[in-house]
């Protein structure tokens, strides 16, 4: 049976079975205002060493995006059920996560949360947790992808943020892991204004910590030299002229010589072939007879020469 | 260099007469053994460690080579356009290598981690003699190096012991054993009567401390190759993979020069560093910031990631003049290269497979045909 509860009597500061992270409380928020709380929330007596003795206090199991709410909205009382009986800290997590889950998926840093605490706080061996626990939150089974997830403990917050903003894949967010959290912490400030496409911010994390290995120099020198640029694409060009100079260059003449032959002249792919391809259409003799014109003042040009030299 | 020392032995009942076998059980004594019948339990547990490629290793599974046990190298299926192929046949006697070299594609292969030696000699050398009885050429060169190092394992092993006699004892076949290692005592009691040529794979010393992380140093290497010409074997090498190090060229130099002042070589081969997108993920998580990955690779049309073209020949063109200045008659070859990347460094590509097998076996010079730029080199 729930009973309606005096929100002050509840410890909102006991955070022990919270999985949230950068919860987006505004749906929520606009429904308990127009409805109330409809679901119950779930708590249980603790016994609080802050407080004199024997008092306890109430400790959430599970509604914390619940109440979150209601303090926001100045509600006083809330739904709640109080646990009783000999269920286990470990037990009510596990119906904590269930009842999470039937609401809404985890996002990735929530995800690790809930691995930390199963081992941390409640003290579950690897190996059940594998087994047991990752497929319950959705992921595989496995060791490898275990190891993964720990290593996001290490991202430093702002790019936990911005990986839960961005609502990022996992394969973009290893790329981040390269960095240290100085680093990450430089970088989240560049990249929350810059559009990326999600392969194009992988090309970019990656990109740039090639180019400070091979060039041992600083990732603030690498931001700097792109910092004017406030699209994807400009990044992407200077990025590009220090991770591939030699294609870059390549490129560049090409395009040069292209533009003064006045032909529609295509690169071989990253110049592997030898050979230039040109497409063009025509509707009768006389389009023809233009293209052959052209074709024929470009052969006496120097930048023919110098472009059949690029292959 | 560090040998090897399997954690446990996985032994498949279908090969426990084999004499490798027995010589694998005599030198791991004290090691923990099981008899099975199929694939090892510890395949199914491998999800269970944070870096299979690494855990594998630590177990060796003696079985039988239920495929193919000879076949063609992957240059001669490869897709990557012209692709000029050596003809090389390969001897599928072992998988896997403990080596740890950084680059090396044998991590690609996840599902099958552990060390794998297939101990069904004498399937081998009937293969090899169908092979020897069907072919015309007598310029076959036959390689145990492909899916693992052919020494690493050899003085437990003692595949040598059986290889390198069926050799001696036949002309229309090279057999060459490619290796990283100092393993090299089998060999010192046998006359291969010219017939094994013993190839190592060498790099800058410094390359070699930085990528290759338990093979034998390149001193030590080249010291063993030393004593294996002194034994009467033929000595190769292969400089592959050429790393775009920032002093390539001087490292490049100095390792060319201590070659050639010191060995007979029966062949060089140059191959630039290469691997396939999903490599490089592998070596990114394996090796955190490794500079091996950072050059200019691009896409090449067989999949496989190449440094761009120009780079790559500039490193063969370089490479090339250096041992020119040899004044030797080594032949040289580019492994899996585009005939186009052979022509404009080589100013020729062979025609056909049959003739670069020739070229190496030295019953022939290249025929040269002129470069795509029209310069003549
Ligand atoms: S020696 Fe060869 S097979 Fe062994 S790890 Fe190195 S590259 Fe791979």
């Amino acid at each position: 049976m729930f009973q309606q509860m005096v929100l002050s009597s509840i410890d909102l500061k006991n955070r022990f079975f919270e999985v949230n992270f950068l919860p987006d409380l505004t749906v929520l928020k606009d429904s308990i205002q127009r409805k109330g709380i409809l679901q119950p929330i779930i708590v249980k007596c603790h016994s609080d060493p802050r407080l004199d003795r024997g008092e306890e206090s109430l400790q959430i199991v599970s509604g914390f995006r619940r109440l979150d709410c209601a303090r926001a909205l100045g509600l006083t009382q809330v739904p709640a059920l109080i646990v009783e009986g000999e269920l286990s800290d470990l037990a009510l997590f596990e119906r904590a996560l269930e009842e999470n889950l039937f609401s809404r998926p985890f996002n990735l840093i929530e995800k690790t949360i809930v691995l930390q605490k199963l081992k941390v706080q409640f003290h579950v061996p690897e190996s059940l947790l594998i087994e047991k626990y990752m497929p319950i939150i959705g992921l595989d089974p496995a060791a490898t992808v275990y190891q993964r997830y720990q290593e996001l403990l290490n991202l430093e917050n702002s790019i936990q943020i911005y990986i839960v903003q961005q609502n990022l894949p996992l394969h973009v967010i290893e790329s981040f892991l390269a960095y240290t959290q100085k680093e990450q912490k430089m970088l989240s400030s560049f990249l929350s204004p810059i559009h990326f496409t999600v392969s194009g911010l992988k090309e970019f994390l990656i990109w740039v910590r090639e180019v400070m290995v091979r060039d041992k120099v600083e990732l603030s020198e690498i931001l700097s030299s792109v910092h004017s640029c406030s699209q994807y694409e400009e990044v992407k060009k200077v990025l590009k002229l220090k991770r591939y100079p030699r294609l870059s260059e390549l490129e560049e003449k090409f395009k040069v010589f292209k533009q003064s032959l006045s032909l529609p002249l295509e690169a071989p792919l990253f110049f592997e072939d030898n050979k230039i391809q040109m497409k063009f259409g025509f509707r009768n003799k006389i389009e023809l007879k233009e293209w052959a014109q052209k074709i024929d003042r470009a052969l006496d040009k120097k930048e023919l020469e110098e472009m059949l030299k690029l292959l | 260099m560090i040998h090897y020392r399997p954690q446990k032995i996985y032994i498949d009942r279908a090969v426990c007469d084999s004499p490798i076998t027995k010589n694998i059980l005599d030198s791991f004594s004290d090691i923990p053994r099981e008899y099975i019948e199929g694939k090892p339990e510890f395949l199914n547990t491998l999800h269970q460690y944070p870096d299979p490629i690494f855990e594998g290793k630590k177990y060796l599974w003696v079985t039988k080579n239920h495929g193919k046990l000879v076949k063609k190298c992957g240059a001669s299926t490869s897709s990557l356009q012209n692709v000029v192929c050596c003809n090389y046949t390969i001897l599928d006697f072992s998988f896997n290598c403990h080596f740890e070299c950084m680059y090396c594609f044998l991590q690609e292969y996840t599902n099958l981690p552990m060390m794998v030696v297939y101990a069904n000699i004498k399937d081998m050398l009937t293969s090899v003699q169908e092979v020897l009885n069907s072919a015309s050429s007598r310029n076959i060169r036959i390689g145990t190096g492909e899916m693992a190092d052919s020494l690493a394992l050899d003085e437990v092993t003692g595949f040598s012991q059986h290889l390198v006699p069926f050799f001696a004892n036949q002309k229309k076949a090279l057999l060459e054993l490619k290796t990283k290692s100092t393993c090299i005592k089998n060999l010192l009691n046998m006359d291969p009567k010219g017939q094994t040529v013993i190839a190592w794979t060498l790099s800058p010393e410094l390359y070699a401390q930085k990528y290759d992380l338990k093979t034998a140093s390149i001193k030590e290497r080249l010291e063993a190759a030393r004593l294996c010409q002194k034994a009467g074997y033929k000595i190769a090498f292969h400089l592959d993979p050429l790393i775009q190090e920032p002093t390539w060229k001087e490292d490049y130099k100095q390792l060319v020069d201590e070659l050639f002042d010191q060995f007979n070589l029966e062949w060089v081969s140059l191959g630039a560093l290469r691997f396939n997108a999903n490599l490089k993920t592998i070596i990114q998580r394996r090796f955190p910031n490794s500079f091996l990955i950072t050059g200019e690779f691009v896409s090449t049309p067989d999949g496989k990631k190449r440094y761009i073209r120009s780079i790559r020949e500039e490193m063969y063109e370089t490479l090339q003049g250096y041992i020119l200045q040899k004044k030797t008659k080594t032949p040289v070859y580019l492994c899996m290269e585009s005939d186009l990347v052979w022509k404009n460094v080589m100013g020729y590509a062979p025609e056909t497979q049959e003739a670069l097998e020739r070229y190496l076996t030295g019953r022939d010079s290249p025929i040269k045909s002129g470069n795509d730029r029209g310069v003549a080199k």
